[in-house]
């Protein structure tokens, strides 16, 4: 039963992958004053290559084959270990952080072993970008989840995101004894107060930072990479499946949106964590899941749409921002732990 | 009603400081003099929020005070100031910094986890400050400093030595129960400010300081050199 709902969790979050990517389309059509195309297009893109055929590349080995395959396979499983919705993941055990990050890499690896594999400079130069980028991204990710796992004494992320849940009914407690039955305005004054003073506050705050800083720079959006782009020489993502097609380019495709959804399910749950009391519970929390994930997808959107491409010098700059931001919340941590 | 919206607001203040600290990561990679200018403009905002913040502790006389010089002074007109000088010398970014954007942001981490350091160690040591308050004000002072050393224009300079003070400002924030007048002194510093700028416009400082670095001279000492071994191989 617990392993259905579970299941029944990844799922939705699976559905929200695409949902995600649909609005961040349609956010940015909307600030450019068009229509857009509608929300699901994303999925219909997807039917559409499935039933395609494709053709591949003469000089090509099988790892060219088997990578897009094994990009999503390595999406899909590194879903399995995040707490969806305020519940438990399908799987979870100790260390299971360190099991998500490299099932990614190993995802990504491939990805980049099929686009040398094609033999196409621009595919290779693609190839190199993104390593660099995300070598640098890595220990952003992990100094982030050791703060976290050192906050609460955990490790892994569905024990240290249900950790942080208690202490918001802490806080709202906490406040609601110090205001007693004065009016909504002095509780709700009261509250922000507590919560933002609780120890948790702005570690979770910065690590929300760094993960949105880590989806956009791990899905090639705005300021790193255009998904827009037509030149093949500042692409960084795009160029990297230039000779793909029909079902392998669905799937890449899909793993693309997929990991969005990973980081903003990320991002979602401490966020959760901040605002959501654990008496919350069940389908509720499934909607404001789906709510905040979707606030998480339109904010992409928008900072794709106000902000313009990085040179790319500048890009090892802003990822290297994120590793600074994890890196100071943990030294401040980690000598008043001391 | 007051009083609760005073509590709301000292509810953000963490918020303010994270907001503070990043300006400083910011600043340390842009080379643009408008979204520093920007960034010092936000700092302002920044530091009114904070003194409406540190309300009750300040009284209404020193908090009406401060908030009208942090508000005039230093989020107008200081930021409309520089403005009208960068356009009167007509500087859009700084070239030839010292140190590169990367390092700089590598300096800029450095310090703010020194600083934090530094910060949790004396709270430790019992002196009961807020770590975020000290950590942040303290790296913005440091980070200020090394701003000056390592721009090159004067009006930059300038600009480092703002950051500077706004971290003093701060800092004097959080001692502010004790001794708000401290704060108000603190706000002098913009005087001198004031006295930085209107130099800057008058002698219309276009130029950056750099002292003639030794390995320019190299080249037009070698001939001589040159002769000289010819001279002494004879």
């Amino acid at each position: 039963m617990v392993l259905a709902l579970a299941l029944s969790r990844y799922f939705l979050m699976i559905a929200m992958a695409f949902l995600m990517a649909g609005v961040i389309v349609k956010v940015k059509s909307f600030w450019a004053g068009r229509y857009g195309p509608p929300v699901l297009q994303p999925l219909y893109d997807v039917w559409k290559l499935l039933r395609k055929g494709h053709v591949v590349s003469g000089t090509t080995s099988a790892v060219f084959g088997a990578a897009p395959s094994i990009t999503l396979a390595s999406v899909l499983s590194a879903g399995l270990v995040l707490p969806i919705g305020g519940g438990p993941a399908v799987l979870h055990f100790s260390g299971d952080f360190v099991f998500f990050a490299y099932v990614l890499a190993l995802g990504r690896f491939f990805a980049v072993l099929g686009a040398m594999d094609t033999g196409n400079s621009l595919e290779g130069m693609g190839a190199s970008r993104d390593v660099t980028f995300s070598a640098l991204l890595e220990p952003a990710f992990f100094v982030i989840m050791g703060t976290l796992s050192m906050l609460t004494g955990l490790t892994s992320i569905t024990e240290i995101y249900s950790m942080a849940a208690s202490m918001v009914d802490f806080t709202i407690l906490a406040s609601i004894h110090s205001t007693g039955s004065s009016g909504a305005m002095t509780y709700i004054a009261e509250a922000v107060k507590a919560w933002s003073y609780s120890g948790l506050f702005v570690p979770v705050l910065c690590s929300n930072i760094v993960l949105m800083i880590s989806i956009i720079v791990d899905t090639g959006r705005m300021p790193v990479d255009d998904t827009a782009a037509h030149d093949e020489l500042t692409m960084i993502h795009g160029v990297m499946v230039l000779d793909n097609s029909g079902p392998d380019m669905a799937m890449i495709n899909v793993a693309r949106a997929m990991k969005i959804a990973l980081m903003g399910t990320l991002v979602t749950g401490l966020t959760m964590g901040l605002v959501v009391p654990t008496w919350v519970s069940g389908a509720l929390c499934l909607v404001i899941y789906a709510f905040i994930m979707l606030i998480v997808a339109a904010a992409i959107g928008l900072i794709e749409s106000v902000t313009v491409r990085m040179r790319l010098s500048r890009v090892p700059q802003f990822v290297l921002g994120a590793s600074s931001i994890a890196l100071i919340v943990l030294s401040a941590l980690m000598i008043g732990r001391s | 009603m007051i009083s609760d919206a005073l509590t709301l607001l000292s509810g953000i203040l963490p918020f303010c400081m994270l907001l503070f600290g990043g300006s400083i990561l910011f600043i340390s990679t842009t080379s643009r003099l408008d979204s520093y200018l920007k960034i010092l403009t936000l700092q302002g905002v920044l530091l009114f929020l904070m003194v409406i913040g540190h309300a009750d502790t300040l009284g209404l006389l020193h908090t009406a005070l401060l908030t009208l010089q942090t508000l005039v002074v230093k989020a107008i007109a200081i930021p409309l100031s520089i403005y009208y000088i960068l356009k009167k010398l007509e500087i859009k970014r700084e070239t030839g910094r010292y140190i590169g954007g990367f390092l700089s942001l590598v300096v800029a981490t450095a310090i703010l986890v020194m600083s934090f350091v530094l910060a949790v160690i004396m709270k430790h040591a019992g002196s009961g400050v807020d770590v975020l308050s000290f950590g942040v004000s303290m790296s913005s002072i440091v980070y200020g400093l090394v701003g000056v050393i390592t721009r090159t224009k004067f009006i930059t300079q300038v600009m480092g030595y703002l950051i500077f003070e706004n971290g003093v400002f701060m800092m004097s924030l959080a001692l502010s129960a004790r001794a708000p007048v401290i704060v108000e002194a603190g706000v002098a510093l913009d005087v001198f400010v004031g006295v930085f700028l209107i130099v800057i416009f008058l002698y219309r400082i276009k130029s950056s300081f750099i002292s003639t670095p030794g390995r320019r001279v190299d080249p037009l000492a070698s001939p001589e050199i040159e002769m000289l071994k010819e001279f002494f191989s004879r």
